[in-house]
């Protein structure tokens, strides 16, 4: 494997549960418990879960937006929590994040020129005049040609596609080396979904960049991701190379949730394994197994003890006792 | 390549729009076109001959009471034979004055309290709110009177401080609660995750995004500027050597005039009325092009 640009050890994030007329704090919503990370260099790392699994809440964990309640994060063995105001601007060159809905990514009061500058503007102190070629080349980099057409429109002037690429070209115009990729084609049409994945494919290869791509979709993890991880309230059940687990899922999670995607060969029969719909409190403290009510398999250790995250080759890594 | 950006989306072309749209920003538009003509003319007026046209010294010679219209007195005269006209034009001048330097600092101060309050929430924003709250409820034309008292020499300068540093907290509120939605918008966030400081977030994405709002207050904060100088104006505690429209009123009013000569209470009051419904117009024409609850559907 070849090394690791980003590392999690224990990370985790619990958001006070706010309830009642007066917003009094009972208990806690543990939308990221203990969760280890490693995220190889170069490589397109997919996170895929239903939704509230706390995908979104790692993305932003990583690239700092939120803090965690515990747990330590590295970017390329350095440690990221705990950095001065100096060395916090040179993390910000280094980690991007492209947003899931680009309508709301981009400040519909700025023109492209302005969205696509600021980045650089802010790292090396730039004025907002003369910087045209760093421009162009971005955004022609992601797709939009001419490049110079684009430069003084603003969002509303902009389809759902061009906006994601103005977001692209945002992200990548100070050459980050870990991007955080939230559901990136989700609000898009699905027509031009395949040219944004195969746009970020392309700037991966070219810029040398490593991926978080977070998805609920298999076939787009499978179409984009080398690994995948699998996770469930907060939790990661499974993980591993994206065709072995997409192949073998070993967690009764992942296998409902593939079994729950349509399927593209009509010769390939699978069984439907319903999730039932009984919502659990994600607010009580995690003792037992996360799917334990749901699950199909389950036997009475997982309700006592949650299971270890264990190899079962071929660096498949799934928690679950019944495996 | 193509230079220079095209605004289309600023906050000029936003006025434009909501303005057009509407008849009564319109309507509201042409008043405030007349009284700021009436505004410049004043100075040209009262130089024909300062000694008779003057709205404060400047007397008839021939005039000893109140008289009612004439060609050399338009509208009349007061009863020391000063010329009404002359002094409604000044008087326009006045309410420009107040209006817009009271709407200019209400908004402001309201907008930046509002922005801190909003942006850095926890406990800098419970104390902004409070001091907001004191303001708000206590009924501020009994607070005015009071302040207004301890000044001896009430100048309109004095009255535009008073009136601008008391009326920004209902700004405040409504821009600290859309501050609080836009930080939390993605393109917030996503400056964030470029290192924008707290300042650069504020001014430069979060700022111009309520500044559209923002103007629609200050129509109000004028409305309310103008309404309430010509209040305390009638109530006596204006500037009293400043034709004011308010002043004009009073100085009608307390010689006993009310009613006897309507030329000379009819148009200061009407001219109160119809710029203060004027800036109102033109803030109602533009809130549905800029007030995002009525924008959604
Ligand atoms: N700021 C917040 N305050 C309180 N709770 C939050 C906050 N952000 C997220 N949560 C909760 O944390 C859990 C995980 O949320 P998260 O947004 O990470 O899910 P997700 O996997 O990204 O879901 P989706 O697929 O819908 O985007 C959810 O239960 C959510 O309600
Ligand atoms: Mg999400």
């Amino acid at each position: 494997m070849s090394d690791v640009i980003v590392k999690t050890t224990n990370l985790t994030k619990n958001f006070p549960a706010k309830k009642g007329i007066f917003r009094r704090s009972n208990g806690c919503i543990y939308a990221v418990h203990d969760v280890n990370l490693e995220i190889p260099e170069g490589k397109i790392f997919g996170l895929v879960g239903e939704s509230g699994s706390g995908k979104t809440t790692i993305g932003n964990l990583l690239v700092r937006l939120i803090e965690p309640t515990c747990g330590r994060i590295q970017l390329n063995g350095q440690d990221i929590l705990d950095l001065k105001k100096s060395e916090e601007i040179h993390f910000r060159r280094k980690v991007q994040m492209i947003f899931q809905d680009p309508y709301e990514s981009l400040n519909p009061r700025l023109t492209v020129y302005e969205t696509v500058a600021e980045p650089l503007i802010i790292q090396e102190k730039r004025s907002m005049h003369g910087n045209e070629k760093e421009l162009l080349y971005a955004l022609e980099s992601a797709g939009l040609t001419p490049p110079q057409d684009f430069l003084y429109r603003y969002p509303h002037e902009l389809s759902g596609g061009q906006r994601q690429r103005v977001a692209i070209a945002r992200a990548l115009i100070i050459r980050p080396k870990f991007v955080v990729a939230d559901e990136p084609v989700s609000m898009l049409d699905v027509s031009i979904r395949v040219s944004v994945l195969n746009l970020m494919l392309e700037l991966k290869d070219n810029f040398g960049l490593t991926y978080l791509f977070i998805t609920h979709d298999l076939s787009i993890a499978r179409y984009m991701c080398d690994w995948l991880i699998v996770m469930y309230q907060g939790k990661i059940v499974e993980s591993g190379n994206t065709e072995e687990v997409i192949q073998h899922p070993l967690h009764p999670y992942t296998r409902a949730l593939i079994s729950a995607v349509p399927i593209p060969d009509p010769m390939v029969k699978r069984r439907r394994v319903e999730l039932s719909e009984a919502m659990e409190d994600t607010s009580k403290p995690p003792l037992r197994c996360r799917f334990y009510p749901k699950c199909e398999t389950r036997s009475p250790i997982c309700e006592r003890e949650y299971p270890e995250f264990n190899d079962k080759g071929h660096a498949h890594f799934v928690a679950c006792h019944g495996v | 390549m193509r230079i220079g950006t095209k605004r289309k989306f600023g906050l000029a072309h936003l006025l434009f729009k909501g303005i057009s749209q509407e008849a009564l920003g319109k309507i509201g538009i042409a008043i405030i076109i007349l009284f700021g003509v009436m505004a410049l003319v004043s100075p040209f007026v009262i130089n024909i001959d300062p000694d008779v046209y003057d709205p404060l010294i400047g007397v008839d010679p021939l005039i000893f009471s109140s008289q009612g219209p004439t060609l050399t007195h338009p509208l009349g005269t007061d009863h020391l034979g000063r010329d009404v006209l002359s002094q409604l034009l000044k008087g326009s001048q006045i309410a420009f004055l107040v209006g817009i330097t009271v709407g200019l600092m209400a908004t402001l101060i309201g907008t930046a309290i509002g922005l801190i309050s909003g942006y850095f929430r926890g406990a800098t924003d419970s104390l902004l709110m409070r001091i907001t709250d004191i303001i708000l409820s206590i009924p501020s034309l009994p607070l005015l009177i009071m302040i207004l008292c301890v000044f001896e020499h009430r100048g309109i300068w004095v009255i535009v401080m008073v009136l601008g540093l008391t009326g920004w907290p209902i700004t405040a509120r409504v821009i600290r609660s859309q501050t609080l939605s836009l930080r939390e918008r993605p393109f917030v966030q996503s400056a964030r995750v470029s290192g924008a400081s707290d300042w650069r977030i504020i001014l430069i994405h979060i700022a111009p995004n309520v500044l559209p709002l923002t103007f629609l207050y200050m129509t109000i904060g004028v409305t309310y500027a103008i309404l309430t100088e010509a209040g305390l104006g009638f109530l006596g505690f204006s500037d009293p050597t400043i034709s004011s429209w308010g002043m004009m009123l009073q100085w009608c009013f307390s010689t006993g005039h009310t009613f006897k000569a309507l030329y000379w209470m009819i148009p200061p009051g009407l001219s109160i009325s119809l710029l203060a419904l004027s800036f109102y117009l033109v803030g109602y024409s533009l809130e549905r092009e800029i007030n995002p609850r009525l924008r959604e559907p």
